[in-house]
């Protein structure tokens, strides 16, 4: 509650204070409020500035302050009154103009624009301009990923557009000499600010297209205001690079500086130095690359011929191996040889022994023969004498057997004569005596027949011994 | 562009050292892909040394 007249701090006393009159801190905070949200100059006043400060919470709500050179006042641009194509792109810098009323924040107790809509001018106007070209091209494809063009990684030359006096020139330089001092480079010096910035860096994107080892381009410029770089936003630039057929890499500003030709580019690097890094490689590196593989290669192919040479001593002691239980084969063979030889030796003499006895046979055996033919001969000769004296026996015989009939004839003479000597000797009984004499002599003639008689007989007898054995003698010759 | 030569070398020889790496080849061959991935890097090496480190002006 305000002071009554007539009292002020210095003779002010509580014990003449209504109690009830004292403001807590909150009343007093929504009595100011009230009493701003009522004035009818501060509802719906129209401010201009520079956003600065700002923060867009994760509500959605965007909070900043509007400067001019002296003074900044706190706004707040609540979710659901902002126009999303416009006030999507609000960011420190821009210069506008907001629709707002006052009022407090009561738990500070602090005042502010609280904004109902923002209208951008100046830079503003063309950050939204920019943000319309660049949803055009967008559309069009021109910052398709799959359109971007691989960065080579040993380029024969590389192009480079900067300006002369830029700083982004000695980064470059600085980063090519300590990756690749031998590094083939063509420049294209070209003005990088300006209306005319756009033309000069498209003549040297045409001007390096002409020369046809060139494998990469880097478009770099340094550091600067945002109004410095506004030349990489251009259309033109960007359709240029768009259709350029090398990859392009680019090192615009700094890390936080994004333009249209960052988005076109095959490559966006944050700073020169950086492209320059993407673009060149590092020639130790290469180098140290090559060595290594040189030096694995040299392992691999002695691990081969490590391989081999183990392979060979196995090889080896398995030849060793195999020789010796050949020769030790080899002298069983021979031994075996030897006793073979000798067997045969020694056969070869039972052989030649047989042989000889085989010639002393057949030698034998001729003389045998000869022999025998020769006792052939004279078995035959024998056989034919025998034969011969065979038929002079059987001559004999016939005619013994002649002299044989002749006496058995004359036996039977004698028979017929003895009958007729005993009739003769009936006659002569008849005779008696004077015949005895005569009997006497006939006596004596018989028993001479008699004698005869046997002899005959003898002679037969021993006569069928002969020719039993001259028989027998036959047949033995005959088998 | 050197690329593609330099870098098919690097993948020739890297296919070299695996096949040596297998093991399952005879020393003569070993010796001939020796000798072959020694040219490649040779060339490699050669592609490396031929920059000349010229700078030229054309705007």
């Amino acid at each position: 509650m305000a002071l009554e007249n007539g009292i002020t701090y210095m003779n002010y006393n509580l014990l003449n204070v209504d109690p009830t009159e004292i403001y807590s801190v909150t009343e007093l905070s929504k009595n100011i409020k009230q009493i701003l949200s009522g004035h009818p100059q501060l509802n719906n006043v129209l401010l201009k500035g520079e956003i600065t400060n700002f923060i867009k919470a994760s509500s959605g709500h965007l909070y900043f302050s509007i400067k001019d050179e002296n003074t900044a006042i706190a706004c707040a641009f609540f979710k659901y009154l902002q126009d999303t194509d416009v006030d999507k792109d609000l960011c420190d810098g821009i210069q506008i103009v907001a629709m707002g009323s006052m009022t407090t924040y009561e738990p500070r107790c602090q005042y502010q624009l609280n904004i109902k809509k923002i209208i951008p001018i100046g830079n503003g106007a063309r950050a939204l301009r920019l943000r319309q070209t660049e949803e055009n091209l967008e559309k069009e494809g021109l910052f398709d990923e799959s359109r971007k063009k691989a960065i080579p990684k040993l380029p024969r030359k590389i192009g480079i557009i900067t300006s002369k006096d830029s700083a982004a020139i000695t980064d470059i330089f600085t980063v090519i000499n300590s990756r690749y001092p031998m590094m083939n480079l063509v420049m294209a010096y070209v003005a990088l600010q300006g209306e005319s910035a756009p033309k000069s860096i498209i003549n040297g994107l045409e001007s390096l297209s002409r020369i046809e080892d060139i494998d990469v381009v880097i478009l770099a410029r340094g550091g600067g205001p945002s109004e410095d770089l506004m030349a990489f936003n251009d259309e033109g630039l960007v359709r240029a690079m768009h259709s350029y057929d090398k990859p392009i890499i680019t090192g615009i500003g700094h890390e936080k500086d994004t333009c249209l030709a960052d988005r076109v580019s095959d490559l966006r690097a944050s700073t020169p130095s950086t492209a320059a890094k993407a673009a060149v490689p590092d020639m130790q590196e290469l180098k140290s690359e090559l060595k290594d593989l040189d030096g694995r290669l040299k392992i691999s192919v002695s691990h081969i011929i490590e391989l081999e040479r183990t392979e060979i001593k196995r090889l080896r002691e398995r030849h060793d191996l195999l020789k010796l239980g050949l020769e030790r084969s080899y002298k069983s063979y021979l031994n075996l040889q030897n006793a073979k030889n000798n067997e045969v030796l020694v056969k070869r003499k039972e052989v030649e022994k047989l042989h000889n006895n085989l010639v002393s046979l057949r030698l034998t055996l001729e003389r045998s023969y000869q022999s025998y033919l020769v006792a052939s001969e004279a078995r035959e000769k024998e056989i034919k004498a025998k034969r011969d004296e065979i038929n002079q026996l059987s001559r004999s015989l016939d005619s013994l057997e002649v002299s044989l009939q002749r006496s058995y004839d004359s036996y039977l003479k004698v028979q017929e004569k003895n009958a007729e000597f005993a009739r003769r000797e009936d006659e002569i009984k008849q005779r008696n005596e004077e015949m005895k004499q005569q009997e006497k002599e006939m006596k004596l003639k018989v028993e001479d027949g008699k004698s005869e008689a046997s002899k005959y007989k003898a002679i037969i007898a021993v006569m069928v011994v002969v020719i039993i054995i001259i028989l027998l003698i036959l047949i033995r010759l005959m088998t | 562009m050197n690329d593609d030569k330099y870098f098919e070398n690097i993948r020739m020889v890297e296919g070299i050292i695996a096949k040596l790496d297998e093991g399952k080849i005879s020393p003569e061959e070993a010796k001939r892909l020796f000798e072959s991935a020694k040219d490649l890097i040779r060339e490699c090496e050669s592609i490396l040394n031929g920059y000349s480190g010229t700078i030229e002006e054309i705007i």
